[in-house]
């Protein structure tokens, strides 16, 4: 048994090799200076997307139901360009990353063929338990191989897949074993693991166009953070998705869905760098109050901040900078100092407006994610404003910095961070990138590490002033309505939806594209259920770059010991 | 006016120091609760000798004295002795009477073995209660004499309760069940002038529904927020001043509260007759200080009597004989038949962090101390708001 998982294994490996082949099955002639629609065969690969660990955990909830136990390692995710959504197209997976994610998918599927799980997953009995039953196998294969794999199985894996628990049946006597260990294999399959997009052609704006399944896809992960449904798979394999009425329609379906909760939160989970919880601590000994309960009721406090407004209310975006409505549970209250009037788990709170806090920059999630351990920080919190909101990359710092003035101890070491930085500016290095960061960040030095309000730091009076190239505003509630109304605010926004919904950075000729979106975005009031329909029933969200160019061949070399060895 | 105005109200005033006539209101959460012994002798150990009980602690079972009985025979206790039988040894221990009656439940069926040593020295914490300075009382270690606290007279020596405030084996264990959400005692006290100085101080303790949370350090979490318990079993509303940050009683009182208790069965009540406190505010916003009182030592008794087991065994306190010791040390309440004392004289060392204080439906924080009987103390509470408080 323990070979035939193992088999499986290489099986999933080999699926991964094979499919990499075909992603470089791409090609495009183009004569120098002619702008020509690139030449794409139907079905090449011309997009790969690893699933983010709750992309995974999502979609088996939903294949298979909530009940199912997911346990183990995943991959670590990557960030490029500030989303996790961009890294995810650029992430591979390692050995023993593939290792980790078989023995998850082992586990996964155990439980669905178990006594107690198959009466509730497998839909037919084989006519004998000890033997195969290559029709019910087929049955159950199809079933869980379009949901899995997002499209319908080709005649010829679903064969391969037949054969494969048939073997496994034969050798275990155990019908349920050849499922398990076949089911296996699908749920670690690169088919399941990536987010495979494949051409349908080149469309009207010369770049290659999805097909219809890898559009339901994108409609689906963007919207609910889920695999498409029985609904869109359907609307999929009619190719009601390459038509505009189609297409309108499911959009509609989708953006009406409570589940766009869902796909709202994952973006902006991503977008607010919400990953970092995983890896942040806090002086203890300076902030008993920081928990593991803390982190994580201070990112749904945000994400339900967010939802609540752009969802619920249907509210301007802009407002996120600026609204005193939030969420509040028990937890929580104590770090903001505020008496928490409910018994529920989470109750809705208004901040005072004597209270300095308004928006989401001035709640824990934010204030405590971009800061030190044990000290705030205006320049983490000014560069993430720059990077997150403004999408403004902010380089890192000079590898031969000098940080004591900033970071020092000692008698020397000034009392506020403003002085500290103060100091730290007349290194002409730093100040260019200080100039951008310090002023937005210094604005939220009234929240210490943890995001709890003071008014002194080592006893000193704490300086919230700031000047923007020549705009002056105070404090937080004065970032926030700089925030607010900086025109780069709802750009980047939009440039983080965008490259979402297609899991790449821009390139070029996408600016256009996102200039356009913005436009309508602002037009529209700034309302992103709105928005996110328009930008899903354009040409260009299920459009794919054209693909490299192909390189001169290289000249033939000898081959060496190891690949003589490796061929054989 | 909004709980955070008043909050910074408080902050000014206190920062300032200055006297000033203004509403304001405070709120605690007790951290830690525990009789107020105090231990002389070696650091971390409450066995040895010092100057408060010279012959160190009871710490050595002397049970064949406590087994041996008219019907019981010499085997059968050398049985009980032996300890591969221990686990009979506390099924049958409390079984002792002249008919097999339970001594713990009718501890004077049982002789008074003695066993116990009473402190001997004359330092201790508490309140001049009777406001005598007798022989017999103790004097403060910062020089106020006539404390009485007979309750720590009796009890002191006995192993669970020395050591350091705070670090006794008892007080840490009881104080771990209370922050393991056993019970939670919350404090308000408001006033009309300065938090610091105030000589019309309302001061209430309540028992709250919600349990203590705990930070990262193990300690008990500030600025967490406390439904009150409507009942007024553990419910008092007190008098006080404040000068200079010191809180005071200004005549002695009954001060009612959540007991200190290593399970539930055990009463809730903690009941002090002619009650005393005294808690000094510091600068970090936390409190503590000690209460004191009359409390009636049958009671205190069977509060102790009642899970008797392993206070035999393991801690050499042979349960009849503190019965007795109890007895001779009872100070207060003498019966106007038989002129014996029904009380006996204690202190409690009390510290408590800042916290928000809510009316039971949780709608409202409690601003100025009143009583929580019903659940239905809503209604109350919006009169209030409605009135602007």
């Amino acid at each position: 048994m323990i070979g035939s998982k193992t088999s499986g294994l290489l099986l999933a490996a080999a699926a991964l090799g094979a499919m990499a082949l075909g992603a470089g099955n791409v090609s495009g002639q183009t004569r120098p200076g002619e702008k020509a629609p690139v030449a794409v065969p139907a079905g090449s690969i011309v997009g790969l997307r690893r699933l983010t660990e709750g992309e995974f955990r999502r979609s088996i909830a939903d294949i298979f139901g909530p009940e199912i136990k997911i346990s183990g390692r995943f991959e670590p995710e990557v960030r490029r360009d500030g989303l996790i959504a961009i890294g995810s197209g650029q992430a591979a997976i390692s050995s023993s990353g593939m290792e980790q994610y078989y023995a998850i998918a082992s586990g996964i599927s155990e439980q669905v063929t178990s006594a107690t799980g198959r009466k509730n997953y497998i839909s037919c009995t084989p006519a004998n338990p000890k033997a195969s039953d290559d029709a019910c196998a087929s049955k159950v294969f199809s079933k869980y191989g379009r949901l899995l794999y997002r499209r319908p199985l080709t005649a010829p894996e679903l064969a391969g897949l037949v054969t494969t628990a048939r073997k496994a049946t034969t050798q275990a006597k155990d019908f349920y074993v050849g499922l398990d260990e076949t089911l296996t294999s699908m749920v670690a399959s690169p088919y399941f693991l990536f987010r495979i997009e494949r051409a349908a052609g080149v469309g009207a704006n010369g770049q290659p166009t999805l097909d219809d399944y890898s559009r339901a896809s994108r409609l689906s992960f963007m919207f609910w953070d889920a695999p498409p449904d029985e609904e869109l798979l359907t609307a999929a394999s009619k190719g009601e998705l390459s038509t505009q009425a189609g297409l309108a329609k499911q959009v509609d379906r989708l953006a009406a869905s409570p589940r766009l909760t869902d796909g709202v939160n994952a973006f902006f989970d991503d977008m607010l760098q919400m990953d970092l919880f995983k890896t942040q601590t806090k002086d203890a000994t300076k902030y008993p109050k920081y928990s593991g309960v803390v982190a994580e009721e201070s990112r749904q406090q945000t994400l339900k901040t967010i939802t609540t407004l752009l969802l619920e209310k249907n509210g301007d975006y802009r407002d996120i900078f600026t609204t005193p409505d939030t969420f509040m549970t028990r937890t929580l209250a104590m770090v903001y100092k505020a008496p928490y009037t409910s018994n529920a788990a989470w109750a809705p709170y208004s901040f005072p407006s004597d209270s300095g806090r308004s928006g989401v920059l001035t709640q824990i999630s934010f204030l405590s994610l971009f800061a030190h351990p044990a000290q705030s920080s205006p320049t983490k919190r000014g560069a993430a404003l720059n990077e997150i909101f403004f999408c403004q990359p902010v380089p890192p710092p000079p590898a031969d910095v000098d940080f004591s003035a900033v970071n020092g101890a000692g008698p020397d070491r000034q009392k506020t961070a403003r002085l500290r930085l103060e100091q730290h500016r007349t290194n002409p290095s730093c100040a260019a990138c200080h100039k951008i960061m310090d002023p937005l960040g210094l604005t939220l030095e009234k929240f210490d590490t943890l995001g709890q309000s003071r008014e002194t730091e080592d006893g000193q009076p704490i300086d919230v002033s700031s000047d923007m190239a020549g705009t002056k505003f105070t404090g937080a509630t004065g970032l926030g309505k700089v925030m607010h109304d900086a025109p780069q605010v709802p750009s980047c926004l939009v440039r983080n939806l965008y490259s979402t919904g297609v899991g790449r950075a821009p390139l070029s000729a996408d600016y256009k594209v996102i200039d356009g979106l913005t436009k309508t975005f602002v037009d529209g009031n700034y309302r992103v259920p709105a928005f996110l329909k328009t930008m899903a029933t354009s040409e260009a969200f299920f459009s794919a770059p054209p693909p490299p160019k192909p390189k001169a061949a290289a000249p033939a070399a000898p081959a060496s010991t190891a690949q003589k060895e490796t061929r054989q | 006016m909004r709980r955070s105005a008043w909050l910074a109200l408080g902050a000014l005033l206190f920062a300032s120091g200055e006297a000033n006539a203004a509403p304001w209101s405070r709120s605690y959460v007790v951290d830690w609760l525990e009789p107020a012994f105090l231990h002389d002798g070696p650091e971390n150990d409450n066995i040895a000798a010092g100057k408060d009980c010279p012959a160190g602690t009871a710490n050595r079972p002397e049970m064949a004295k406590s087994l041996k009985t008219p019907w019981r025979t010499e085997d059968q206790v050398k049985y009980y002795l032996d300890a591969e039988n221990a686990a009979d040894l506390k099924r049958v221990l409390r079984f002792r009477g002249p008919n097999f009656e339970d001594v713990w439940a009718n501890p004077t069926l049982a002789p008074d073995l003695g066993g116990l040593p009473a402190v001997s020295w004359n330092t201790g914490e508490g309140f001049n209660l009777d406001g005598k300075v007798k022989p017999t009382d103790f004097t403060s270690p910062d020089g106020v004499k006539g404390i009485d606290n007979n309750y720590y007279r009796a009890a002191g020596c006995w192993v669970s309760y020395r050591g350091a405030p705070m670090r006794s084996q008892r007080g840490v264990g009881i104080n771990g069940y209370m922050r393991d959400g056993l019970y939670t005692i919350v404090i308000v006290m408001s006033g009309n002038k300065d938090p610091m100085n105030d000589d019309d101080v309302t001061l209430a303790f309540y028992q709250s529904k919600d349990k203590l949370q705990k930070d990262a350090n193990g300690q008990v979490a500030r600025d967490v927020s406390f439904a009150i318990k409507p009942t007024t079993r553990t419910q008092s509303i007190v008098k006080v001043r404040i000068a200079n940050g010191v809180v005071e009683t200004r005549m002695p009182q009954e001060i009612r509260l959540r007991d200190e208790a290593w399970n539930s069965s055990i009463p809730d009540q903690l009941k002090l007759d002619q009650g005393q406190l005294r808690l000094e505010i510091k600068e970090d916003g936390t409190f503590s200080g000690f209460l004191g009182g009359y409390r009636p030592w049958k009671l205190m008794y069977k509060r102790q009597a009642v899970p008797a087991r392993d206070t035999e065994t393991l801690q050499g306190i042979d349960m009849p004989s503190f019965y007795y010791q109890l007895e001779r040390y009872a100070d207060g309440d003498p019966d106007p038949v038989t002129g014996k004392n029904r009380q006996i004289s204690t202190a409690y060392r009390i510290r408590a962090v800042p916290a928000f204080v809510l009316t039971p439906d949780y709608r409202e924080v409690v601003q100025v101390p009143r009583v929580f009987d019903t659940e239905a103390a809503t209604q109350v509470a919006g009169a209030e708001r409605s009135q602007g408080k």
